[in-house]
C-alpha cells in the first residue's frame, strides 16, 4: 500500500460520512468567551451525549451482563491475566469466541483473550511493534467513559470537550487564558483508562490546571503542541488551553 | 429542487436533469477539483465530465445521497486528471502536500509491491473515522476527501491553522497505529 492507494481508498467510505463532513457548524468559540467574560456558562453537560457503541463503528466491542466495552484507545495489552480480573464467561469479538475477564473492584474495564499481532508496546520512532500472531489479554473499556480525559477538580470530575465533542457542541480549546481564570495547580497522572479519584488526579498526564472562582462549570488544563510547516525553520511549539465540563459517571 | 427530484429526472432522461444538478451542485463539485487541480479550465472540465458520468450511470444507478456521490465521482475524475497532467510532483501543490502527508499513515513493514486490499483498507478506515468525535472526524474529511487546504478548514472552524495542522498529524498517527493493528501491514 502507499500514500496513493490510501488516498483513493478515503474517496470510497462511506456517503454518510462524507456528506456529514461538509454541513454548516455553529461556531460556539465566541459564545463562550462572551460567556467566561460574564461568568455564565450554558450547562454543557446536557448537549453531550455520551457515544454508543453503535456509533463507534468498526471497534471492536463486547456486550457483558447488558453493558458495552470497547476497545481501549491505548492498546492496552498484557501477555497474563491482569490482577484482581477473574474469568467471566465467553463471547463473540468480530468471528471469533472469545474468553473475557472480569473484576468486581474495576466495574469499567473487561479483559479479552484473543489474537493480536503486536505487544503494545512502541519502538524509539513510536511506531507500533509488530509481532507474530498470538494470544493476549487486552483491555476492553466501558463505552460511556472511553476515550474520555478525566481530571478531578475541587471534588468534581470534569471531561475535556476534545474527548467527547460533537458538531453542536462548543469549541474544545482556547489559545489565550480568559479573564478571571487562575492558576490552580498541576494534575498528577492517574493512568490510561481510568477515573481520576484524588484531587487534581488526571487520566492523561500532566498539565497546569486553571479555575475561575466565579465559573465553576468550566475548568482549563494546559496543552501545547508542535507544528512543523514548511514555512516554519524547524519545529515550533505552541501553548494552549484545553475546555473541560463537568462530567459523571453513570 | 431536492435529491429526488433531480434523480428522478435523471430517471426520466430529461435534458433538465443536467441543468438542475449543475445549478444544484455544480458549484460544489468545481470546488473538490479545484482543491485537486489548482486549474480553473481543468476543474470544469471535471465538473461536466462528472454530471456526463452521472448521466450515463443513473439508471440503473440510484444514489441515496446525490451529494456524496457526485463528490466521489469528481474527486476520482480530478485525480486521475491530476496524476495525468502532474508527472513532474509540482511541489507546493495541494494534492502533493496530501499525498505526503498521507503517507505518514502507512504502516510500517508495508509491502508497497504486495496486492492492496482497497475493501479491507476501506472498512479499516471508516471504523477509524466513525471512532472519533465528530468534530475531529470531519475534519480529516475535509483534508483527505475533500482536499481542502488547511487554512479553509482553520477559517471553517475558526481554529488556528498550527490547531488544525497539529489535530491532523496527531489523527494521521493514530490512523497508522490502528491501520498496523488490524494487520494491515502484510
Amino acid at each position: 500500500m502507499n500514500s496513493e492507494n490510501l488516498l483513493y481508498a478515503i474517496g470510497n467510505i462511506n456517503d454518510e460520512l462524507i456528506e456529514n463532513a461538509t454541513k454548516p457548524r455553529f461556531n460556539y468559540k465566541v459564545l463562550v468567551s462572551i460567556a467566561a467574560c460574564l461568568c455564565i456558562i450554558i450547562a454543557l453537560p446536557f448537549f453531550f451525549a455520551p457515544q454508543e457503541p453503535e456509533a463507534m463503528g468498526g471497534a471492536p466491542s463486547i456486550a457483558v451482563n447488558g453493558t458495552n466495552y470497547i476497545i481501549s484507545p491505548y492498546v492496552a495489552i498484557s501477555d497474563n491475566i491482569p490482577e484482581g480480573f477473574v474469568f467471566g464467561g465467553n463471547e463473540k469479538i468480530v468471528n471469533e469466541k472469545c474468553e473475557y475477564y472480569i473484576s468486581s473492584n474495576n466495574p469499567y474495564w473487561v479483559y479479552v483473550y484473543q489474537q493480536v499481532r503486536t505487544n503494545g508496546k512502541t519502538d524509539s520512532n513510536g511506531t507500533l511493534i509488530s509481532t507474530e500472531p498470538h494470544y493476549a489479554y487486552v483491555r476492553y473499556v466501558r463505552a460511556d467513559i472511553r476515550g474520555k480525559d478525566l481530571i478531578m477538580v475541587n471534588g468534581s470530575l470534569y471531561a475535556s470537550v476534545w474527548s467527547y465533542n460533537t458538531d453542536n457542541s462548543p469549541s474544545p480549546s482556547t489559545e489565550t487564558l480568559p479573564e478571571g481564570f487562575e492558576y490552580y495547580g498541576e494534575t498528577a497522572f492517574c493512568g490510561y483508562d481510568t477515573i481520576p479519584e484524588k484531587e487534581l488526579e488526571s487520566n492523561t498526564g500532566i498539565a497546569q490546571v486553571y479555575v475561575s472562582l466565579a465559573e465553576p462549570n468550566a475548568v482549563l488544563v494546559s496543552t501545547s503542541w508542535h507544528t512543523a510547516t514548511a514555512d516554519e525553520n524547524g519545529e515550533t511549539l505552541h501553548k494552549g488551553y484545553n475546555i473541560y465540563v463537568p462530567f459523571s459517571v453513570g | 429542487m431536492t435529491d429526488p427530484e433531480i434523480i428522478n429526472l435523471f430517471f426520466s432522461k430529461s435534458p433538465k436533469a443536467l441543468k438542475e444538478v449543475n445549478n444544484k451542485y455544480g458549484k460544489y463539485c468545481f470546488t473538490i477539483a479545484y482543491n485537486i487541480l489548482s486549474s480553473r479550465e481543468d476543474s470544469d472540465e471535471c465538473v461536466n465530465d462528472t454530471f456526463f458520468a452521472a448521466w450515463n450511470a443513473i439508471p440503473p444507478a440510484k444514489p441515496n445521497r446525490l451529494s456524496a456521490y457526485l463528490g466521489r465521482i469528481t474527486r476520482n475524475i480530478a485525480l486521475n486528471r491530476y496524476k495525468l497532467l502532474h508527472t513532474d510532483k509540482r511541489k507546493g501543490m495541494q494534492t502533493e502536500l496530501v499525498l505526503s502527508e498521507l503517507s505518514e499513515c502507512i504502516p510500517a513493514n508495508t509491502d508497497t509491491e504486495q496486492a492492496f486490499n482497497e475493501a479491507y483498507v476501506i472498512h479499516a478506515i471508516e471504523a477509524y473515522l466513525k471512532a472519533q468525535p465528530e468534530i475531529k472526524r470531519n475534519i480529516f474529511i475535509r483534508r483527505y476527501f475533500y482536499m481542502y487546504p488547511v487554512k479553509d478548514i482553520a477559517k471553517a472552524y475558526a481554529y488556528s491553522q498550527s490547531k488544525i495542522t497539529s489535530l491532523l498529524f496527531r489523527m494521521r498517527e493514530e490512523l497508522r497505529s490502528y491501520l498496523e493493528r488490524e494487520g494491515i501491514n502484510i
